[in-house]
């Protein structure tokens, strides 16, 4: 209970420890250090798959592309104090502030209520093809919601991609040695002989490795904690320590990116449909074949997701000196 | 008052402090001025609604997967959404505007 007590006030501490820090470094170091704290608190909430997704994406994805940006801004004007501003905030936040703890109170008086999903999960969690409660949800008995999910991250892509576009054209006409070819990759070539040695050989090592655990955490979805998103987050960490170690991997392949990043939805796409042909509902798995059609399409979707998640850190929009090696 | 105060938990207290996170972040991010501090208010208002909507779901049922899942569904697209808005950010910055 005590450690409990310690890791929300902890939480609230880092929170406070974003917001009120000058210097914008500070506040992303605080906000990686709130992540890994959150990561804990999942696990104290005995939800480890979330711990898995909290610690892979918003402690370590997030924080790097945080870091990556803040390379690109300019020291921030200085802040001026804005009275306005201040009540406005203090109004809107006490009227959330009270209206929480006006929900929370009337909860606690509540009777228990009579349905229970955990009940109702455990009794039909044979029919879904696979023994983890998450994933069942994830991908049988909500899959309305990932696939809607995984449009979402598609839409996200579509527009950092486009963005990168309009950026390159606008390049290329004070930019003479960018050649059209939006890969860039002849400068890539130059930079990864000066990556340090050290990085070099680190990277080479634990590219494989997060690779073949990405592969296991895949795997392990069906039964134990994991599943396509923590194993997409990995394939995107595997892919953002290569890229800094200069080995650019993910912009020297154009057509092969586009199939990839589209590739889970397709595929989730077709599986939902394919049963209304011969006359099961959308997204009904035919009998007998939930458990292979589910791991076919967490494996779709974590090639998917992990290079959703690379491209936005690798095709951000970056400053002129740099836009030639990136 | 017949307050059930044995219902009061560990998943009840980090409900609690989840809405102690959404209600400073709300502040932060009216209050903040560079757009990446808001970016990241707005992040940890999601990380407490994500406390909250776990914390209450299983305070009286024990680990529930219902909301789990929902809730991992949304960090990815916390993160997705966190992305794109940096890319935006960046290009807003790149073509001159003040951060």
């Amino acid at each position: 209970m005590w450690f409990d007590v310690i890791l929300g006030i902890g939480l609230i501490v880092a929170a406070v420890g974003v917001f009120r820090s000058d210097e914008l470094f500070r506040s992303v170091v605080f906000f990686v250090t709130f992540g890994i704290l959150l990561a804990l608190t999942w696990l104290r909430l005995q939800a480890p798959d979330l711990a898995l997704a909290e610690a892979a994406i918003g402690a370590g994805l997030t924080g790097v592309l945080l870091l990556d940006t803040l390379g690109v801004l300019k020291r921030p004007a200085a802040v001026k104090f804005n009275l306005a501003k201040h009540a406005l905030a203090t109004i809107v936040a006490l009227g959330a502030a009270a209206g929480l703890a006006w929900s929370f109170w009337t909860l606690l008086q509540l009777p228990a209520p009579t349905y229970n999903l955990v009940e109702t999960l455990a009794a039909n969690i044979d029919d879904s093809g696979v023994s983890h409660g998450i994933t069942a949800v994830l991908l049988n008995f909500r899959s309305y919601d990932t696939l809607l999910e995984v449009a979402v991250l598609l839409v996200a892509i579509v527009i950092g991609l486009s963005l990168r576009q309009s950026l390159r054209q606008s390049l290329r006409h004070d930019d003479a040695q960018s050649d059209g070819d939006e890969t860039v990759t002849g400068a890539t070539t130059s930079p990864e002989q000066q990556a340090p040695a050290l990085l070099k050989s680190l990277v080479h090592l634990l590219v494989p490795l997060l690779l073949i655990t990405a592969i296991f955490v895949l795997w392990a979805g069906s039964t134990r904690p994991g599943g396509a998103f923590q194993a997409g987050a990995l394939i995107a960490a595997a892919g953002v320590l290569a890229r800094l170690g200069n080995i650019d991997i993910a912009s020297r392949v154009n057509l092969l990116l586009r199939t990839g990043l589209t590739i889970g939805v397709f595929i989730f796409l077709l599986v939902a449909v394919s049963p209304m042909l011969t006359g099961y509902a959308f997204l009904a798995y035919p009998p007998g074949w939930a458990g292979v059609l589910i791991i076919l399409i967490e494996l779709m979707l974590t090639i998917s997701i992990g290079l959703i998640l690379l491209s936005l850190f690798i095709h951000a929009p970056r400053e002129k000196r740099n836009g030639g090696s990136s | 008052m017949s307050l059930s105060f044995e219902a009061f938990n560990s998943d009840f207290w980090y409900a609690c402090i989840g809405a102690v996170l959404f209600v400073v972040a709300l502040y932060a991010f009216i209050v903040s001025q560079p757009l990446l501090k808001k970016l990241l208010a707005f992040n940890i208002m999601g990380s407490g609604v994500f406390l909250m909507m776990v914390g209450l779901a299983q305070y009286q049922h024990g680990p529930d997967s219902v909301p789990q899942a929902l809730v991992l569904t949304g960090i990815v697209v916390a993160v997705a959404a966190t992305a794109l808005a940096l890319v935006l950010l960046r290009k807003w910055v790149l073509s001159g505007g003040q951060a």
